[in-house]
């Protein structure tokens, strides 16, 4: 019942309070995220919707393996994204020793022109595509050659030879590399790319919400007359933490919901997108709990108002970032920001859509969950009975 | 042994002591004042009686038990009235005492029913469904006395109830007070520093400041530590001049002035008889229209003993 108590008054407070924290926590974060997003429509490589482009191969080359990058390219799943004509938008050129390359190990400079007709940024996806094709023909042969060097009769080694060739042979009806491909070929949208970035801005709104709602209750003596009724520190933490997660979680559903409604983003499978809502929210409400007992508010508000702005300019700035030395400062950025975790999940479950690419996303925020709640456990234990 | 004993409590932030081997005692059924100025300890004693704060030394028993370490059987019988108004602005009065009823073990039709009792109470059953928010200053104070006394605690703990409010909130609270600890026996602690609630409300009085006891007992004990004197306030008329200087020979009569046909007397507690004062006037054909015995006021006690006022 003290847990339901906790739970309903949440709920009442939301439901009586609807309006303005809807217009704070959806509305408005929506609104920005939708703003910057047509603003920067431009800067992001488009993704499903992008047109076929007409390719023209030159084969100055000639080998097996040559042809088996222009078998490719004209493979089934290419379809949709390359159509090779006796004249393109594009002109991939296969210099000589292309396949030479491979077993000598040196670069293969294969050249993408992009003529008026054609789009840099679809020059760009084209020669990411030819790339990425590379490296993975590159790490076949490498296998290949390495069963080669194993010691063994002749007979073994043809097998095992055999055996990865044809691996090697499937490989354009191989799924694997159809991922992997798709994986080239798909970039986040503008939109997409501000869902994400706003939805960390709307969490930490929330977080910001829910501490100072807890210092509050401190200065005014909710807190005491709460802790005067029979219930321990841990049952308080605990009841508080669930009211508050549930707050959480209703606000990020209602901001990604609105968004996989408007068609903008999110629109993958709605079983994994509630996976993440559900594990970042958790971590989401932890760190407000750790924050409020560990901080006071003055400082407790400075760092979350830094980290506020610190995570808008690095989602907002992202595609300029990425071009500084080439793209160095932008993977720091993604690996250190706080919300660095968060932001990574959505956009690999936007990205690949599948339960493989987020859950190291999700177990990960699950054990700083449950790290940060251990903590914070142990903080209210030592706590019990001083004035704070 | 009282329900309440408080034993040398002594309570310390960093080096400064804000409690120093405090000791009191209530006894069930009593309505007890803890009085002192701002800042004197009082909220301080209050979290350490309801376990919210642990002291540095000393004991809180309630009805036998410990408070440091069976703090949940204590809290079950306790009501605490916060200084500040502790209330969820954000959702409704009916809300706010569901909640705190829920606290308490309350449900169902049971704790419908005590809501709507305490609504009924507090004169706020019209605004049940409003928002806390929107409510005047006085209205929060009643619903945050309300929402202490849903479950009916055997103790009721108020700290500063009446402050900032307007006169009829406040004299709500105390018909409340009264009527609660008359009906159901049950014992309030109550603190303020304003003296004349807590005269006329408390029948025993720990004086507190700076962390110490000033003073403690039943209101007539305090009075007398300050004074031996009585004031007696006489209305009389058609009295001889001379009386005055008969009344003054009277044995136990310090000080006699008259004042615009009011006679002012200071008289000793032990040696004055009422008796000899009624035949002087008596016999200088003096008609008494009224007789007013006067005790000093808390407020005169407290700056007797404190050497300052009490809301300095």
């Amino acid at each position: 019942m003290k847990l339901l108590a906790f739970i309903k008054t949440t709920f009442m407070a939301t439901v009586k309070n609807l309006y303005s924290l809807v217009l704070v926590f959806s509305l408005f974060p929506i609104f920005l995220g939708l703003l910057t997003g047509y603003m920067n429509e431009d800067m992001f490589v488009p993704s499903v919707d992008m047109p076929v482009m007409a390719v023209k191969v030159i084969d100055e080359d000639n080998s097996v393996e040559s042809r088996n990058l222009v078998n490719f390219l004209e493979s089934q799943e290419m379809r949709h994204i390359v159509e090779i004509k006796e004249e393109g938008e594009y002109i991939i050129t296969i210099p000589e020793g292309y396949g030479e390359s491979f077993l000598n190990g040196k670069g293969a400079a294969i050249e993408v022109n992009v003529t008026e007709e054609g789009s840099t940024r679809q020059g760009n996806t084209l020669a990411q595509i030819v790339d990425k094709y590379n490296e993975e023909r590159y790490l076949n042969l490498m296998i290949e050659k390495s069963i080669e060097d194993r010691i063994g009769t002749e007979e073994e080694k043809e097998e095992l030879y055999q055996s990865i060739y044809g691996k090697i042979a499937k490989i354009y009806n191989d799924r694997l590399i159809e991922n992997r491909i798709i994986t080239i070929r798909k970039s986040l949208t503008s939109y997409e790319h501000f869902s994400i970035t706003f939805l960390s801005y709307m969490l930490f709104l929330v977080i910001t919400h829910l501490i100072n709602g807890d210092y509050l209750a401190r200065e005014n003596e909710l807190y005491s007359r709460i802790m005067a009724s029979p219930l321990t520190e841990i049952q308080y933490f605990n009841y508080n933490l669930v009211s508050s997660y549930i707050f959480v979680v209703i606000f990020n559903l209602l901001y990604v919901l609105a968004y996989r409604i408007l068609g903008l983003s999110f629109t993958g499978a709605l079983s994994l997108l509630i996976a993440i809502v559900l594990v970042q929210s958790l971590l989401g409400t932890v760190l407000a709990a750790f924050v409020s007992l560990f901080l006071n508010k003055v400082v407790s508000n400075v760092i979350l108002d830094i980290l506020i702005i610190l995570q808008l300019l690095a989602g907002v700035t992202y595609v300029p970032i990425s071009k500084i030395g080439d793209g160095l400062l932008a993977d720091i950025i993604d690996k250190y920001l706080p919300n660095a975790l968060i932001v990574r999940t959505y956009r690999n479950y936007l990205l690949y859509d599948n339960f493989t690419s987020i859950y190291m996303g999700i177990l990960s925020m699950l054990i700083v969950s449950v790290i940060i709640y251990m903590i914070c456990i142990i903080r209210v234990k030592r706590k019990r009975g001083e004035a704070w | 042994m009282g329900l309440i004993e408080v034993k040398n409590i002594t309570k310390r932030f960093d080096d400064k002591i804000v409690l120093d081997n405090i000791s009191l005692s209530v006894d069930e059924g009593d309505i007890f004042g803890l009085i002192g100025p701002n800042g004197a300890g009082k909220t301080t004693l209050i979290k350490i009686m309801t376990g919210l704060w642990d002291s540095n030394d000393g004991e809180v028993i309630i009805d036998g038990y410990d408070i440091k370490k069976e703090p949940l059987k204590i809290k079950e019988q306790i009501g605490l009235v916060p200084q500040e108004i502790a209330l969820f602005d954000n959702i409704s009065a009916y809300d706010n005492l569901e909640f705190f009823g829920y606290l308490y073990g309350l449900k169902g039709k049971f704790l419908k029913k005590r809501i709507n009792e305490a609504l009924e109470l507090i004169g706020l059953e019209e605004k049940r469904k409003e928002k806390v928010g929107k409510f005047s200053g006085g209205m929060k104070r009643r619903l945050n006395v309300a929402c202490a006394i849903l479950h009916e605690p055997r103790i009721l703990i108020m700290d500063e109830p009446t402050v900032g409010i307007d006169p009829q909130s406040r004299n709500l609270i105390f018909e409340f007070i009264r009527r609660t600890n008359k009906e159901k026996n049950t014992t309030v602690i109550y603190t303020s520093h304003y003296m004349e609630e807590v005269e006329m409300l408390c029948n025993n009085i720990f004086i507190i400041d700076l962390g110490q006891e000033v003073a403690y007992g039943n209101k007539k004990t305090i009075k007398s530590m300050i004074s031996n004197n009585d004031r007696i306030l006489l209305e009389v008329f058609d009295y001889r001049a001379d009386m005055i200087l008969a009344i003054k020979s009277l044995a136990g009569v310090n000080e006699c002035i008259e004042e615009k046909g009011l006679i002012k007397l200071l008289v000793d507690k032990d040696d004055f008889r009422l008796e000899p004062l009624l035949k002087v006037i008596e016999g200088h054909n003096g008609k008494i229209k009224s007789i007013n015995f006067e005790e000093p006021s808390l407020e005169e006690v407290f700056l007797a003993l404190t050497g300052k006022n009490l809301r300095d």
